[in-house]
């Protein structure tokens, strides 16, 4: 069975915290967030995207808005691995409270949330 | 008198094809490059652990590069008692013959191999033989796998720790697949010298610079579709998972299974009684002229449905209605008999808001009762032939042949190689078959390194080249700053393509073709010099941004000058795979 697919829109000011519980929770969550977006499709960032599947323990913590369950998960993976968990169970709170988290396509998560991705033209 | 044409053998020239686009020739002459077939099923892996991919919808983590043949070979370190410098990255460490001294100043120091990249979960067998040339100096030697050279992130062992001198064997189990193991001083051990450093793999390495991409979701989707692309814009078309698979519903219907348009499959069950009204709807986000089809099995045998009075959808000489959000009937609905007593229902209208659609019968209907299933919603007036979707990467049409690739999605997906030398080369050519799905975005097929704009000796392939147009662009850039852009309009997403390109430094080549014809040139002068030592990044610049939106088919990238009918051979190997007719001109 593959890895269920999950839409994570997270607003810019808490990508941080974000990108580090990711990748704390996980091996995997590592790259988390890279993808800009915003209202107008240009810069700056309002809010970051990640769409693709994740381990469906981890999907059922997010879909759940389980706060305390991402932090116990971001924990337990930064013991295991040596790795500094800089985020704290308020940021974990902070970040699910104004993040959009579903199963569905990303383009129609964010006509929800009313964004586009940030949109370069460089060489 | 007529000329007598012998019939084409195409047995011999598919074979004639496959052997000049074997890795055998076409990488004979030990030319850098890659080569990916995600046609292959066998070369990619759902993670780093080698997990086989099996079936379209799984995700892609590792992609083999079939260059080097897929072979397996059991010493990775090309250099392993220092005969050449080469291939090792060395910081603070200078090299002789049969040796390297590392002197440790400031920061690190380290000699780092770059493997062909080691399984998660794999062993790693390391033997170093180390001389510490300062007996006041205590501390050991450290060896790390990780993201990068130098980098710790994945596996960490200690030798012994005071001024250790020797032959150190160990073991460590692979955290993540890398290709990286480093070899780095401990902080107190100032000054040594290694005389061999052998890596081996349980299993062995199996050659190539492979792609690959750790974290989860920027995974890009093993898919399938019919030849010519993708018209039914709706997921789970004959509702596999039951009533789940009508995201709207209400009322009397009940999951079933039917014979329907590709025989035995899910459906929806709509019973009556005359004061409950049924829907099972499906969510599309679209504007403008759309046809929605369903098809039909009526419960008591009696002919087709009947749709008495189309202008009012709940009028009782209608057995049910097409309907888009807020009950608004489609128009034009028409009844195909397709034989065995199922019916094909379509219809099409405007649609000016809304987001789902479906079958609706109203309390008020008829008292016929019906089983419904192959949904779908297209773009257009016409319902056009049925194309089975389970999800979007999985998407089949009776009769019509599957093309097998990766689904980028334009947000976050991209892999990478290791960093592939091409630093004895001023040429490079460069073919892939791709389905660009928007042109909304700068889509990044391939890069060599981080950024062009920086990065002398590299060069890109994109699709689209820039934002809001409908062009494919090669770019090449030697030791100048000025980058060579040959680029292309007039391919509107949807469009699939094999796109050639190639680069020459030293003589201002930089030349794109499409379908196998050239259709753009630049002669900037790109300042000669030869290509450089760089991670091949594929859908997205750096891994970061510039994302491709649409599917991968496969891609050749060989160092050095490459003659026509050898060039004409591998676009039509790519194209065959995509079904992608193309130009006959070499």
């Amino acid at each position: 069975m593959s890895d269920p697919h999950c839409c994570i829109i997270v607003r810019a000011e808490r990508v941080d915290p974000a990108r580090n519980l990711a990748d704390c929770a996980s091996p995997r969550g590592a790259g988390m967030f890279t993808a800009a977006c915003s209202p107008s499709g240009q810069p700056p960032a309002t809010h970051y995207i990640s769409s693709g599947p994740l381990s469906p323990q981890f999907v059922a913590l997010l879909l759940a808005g389980d706060a305390a369950g991402v932090y116990a998960a971001a924990q337990a993976g930064a013991a295991a691995r040596g790795m500094e968990l800089t985020a704290t169970l308020d940021d974990a709170l902070a970040v699910l409270a104004g993040a959009d988290i579903s199963e569905d396509d990303p383009y129609i998560a964010m006509a929800r949330v009313g964004v586009r991705l940030v949109v370069v033209d460089e060489l | 008198m007529r000329a007598i044409r012998k019939p084409i053998n195409y047995t011999a020239l598919v074979a004639a094809i496959a052997a000049a686009n074997s890795p055998a020739q076409l990488f004979a002459g030990g030319q850098p490059g890659v080569q990916f077939e995600p046609w292959d099923q066998s070369t990619l892996f759902q993670d780093g652990a080698l997990t086989p991919v099996t079936a379209p919808g799984q995700p892609v983590g590792l992609m083999y590069d079939k260059s080097k043949g897929l072979a397996v070979i059991t010493e990775a370190a090309k250099s392993s008692e220092f005969a050449t410098a080469a291939p090792w990255t060395a910081v603070q460490a200078a090299w002789s013959p049969g040796q390297f001294v590392l002197t440790r100043v400031t920061g690190n120091t380290y000699l780092a191999q770059q493997l062909f990249g080691v399984p998660q979960g794999a062993t790693i067998n390391v033997s170093i033989t180390v001389t510490a040339n300062n007996s006041t100096t205590v501390g050991g030697v450290q060896v790390v796998q990780g993201s990068a050279a130098n980098s710790a992130a994945y596996a960490t062992e200690n030798s012994p720790s005071v001024g250790f001198t020797g032959v150190w064997s160990l073991s460590m189990t692979a955290g993540q697949y890398s290709p990286w193991v480093t070899l780095r001083v401990q902080t107190n051990n100032r000054a040594l010298t290694v005389a061999s450093f052998h890596v081996t793999v349980s299993g062995g390495f199996v050659d190539g610079h492979h792609a690959y991409q750790l974290s989860n979701p920027s995974r890009a989707y093993f898919a399938r579709h019919p030849m010519g692309g993708v018209r039914n814009l709706l997921t789970y078309s004959e509702f596999p998972n039951g009533l789940a698979d009508a995201p709207t519903r209400g009322g009397l219907i009940s999951a079933t299974t039917m014979d329907g348009p590709n025989g035995s499959t899910g459906g929806i069950a709509f019973g009556h009684d005359g004061m409950t009204g049924s829907f099972a709807y499906k969510t599309a986000a679209v504007l403008g002229d759309h046809a929605l089809s369903v098809y039909v099995r009526m419960d008591d045998g009696a002919g087709p449905p009947v749709f008495g009075n189309l202008a009012t959808p709940t009028s009782g000489l209608n057995d049910f209605a097409l309907v888009i959000a807020g009950g608004i009937a489609m128009a034009n609905t028409q009844v195909e008999d397709v034989g065995g007593g199922l019916y094909r229902v379509r219809s099409w209208r405007n649609i000016p808001s809304g987001n789902t659609f479906g079958v609706v019968k109203y309390a008020t209907n008829s008292s016929r009762t019906f089983k419904v299933t192959g949904y779908q919603l297209e773009t257009g007036v016409a319902a056009t032939a049925y194309q089975k979707v389970t999800t979007i990467y999985d998407v089949t049409q009776a009769g019509v042949p599957d093309v097998y690739g990766l689904r980028t999605d334009g947000i976050d997906d991209g892999m990478q190689t290791s960093p592939i030398d091409f630093g004895a080369y001023d040429e490079v050519v460069v073919c892939a078959g791709v389905r660009k799905l928007s042109d909304a975005s700068i889509g990044t097929i391939l890069e060599l390194g981080t950024n062009i704009s920086n990065l002398p000796g590299t060069f890109l392939l994109r699709a689209p080249q820039n934002a809001t147009q409908s062009n494919y662009g090669f770019d090449s850039r030697g030791a100048n700053t000025n980058v060579a852009i040959a680029s292309a309009s007039g391919f509107p997403s949807p469009n699939s393509a094999v796109l050639s390109g190639i680069g020459k430094t030293t003589a201002a080549i930089c030349l794109l073709r499409v379908n196998g014809a050239q259709v753009a040139s630049s002669t900037v002068d790109q300042g000669g010099g030869a290509y450089g030592n760089f991670p091949l990044y594929l859908f997205r610049r750096a891994g970061a941004t510039l994302p491709f939106n649409g599917y991968f088919y496969g891609l050749t990238v060989r160092a050095g000058a490459m003659d026509a009918a050898t060039l004409n051979a591998v676009e039509r190997n790519i194209g065959a795979r995509m079904y992608q007719p193309m130009s006959l001109a070499a």
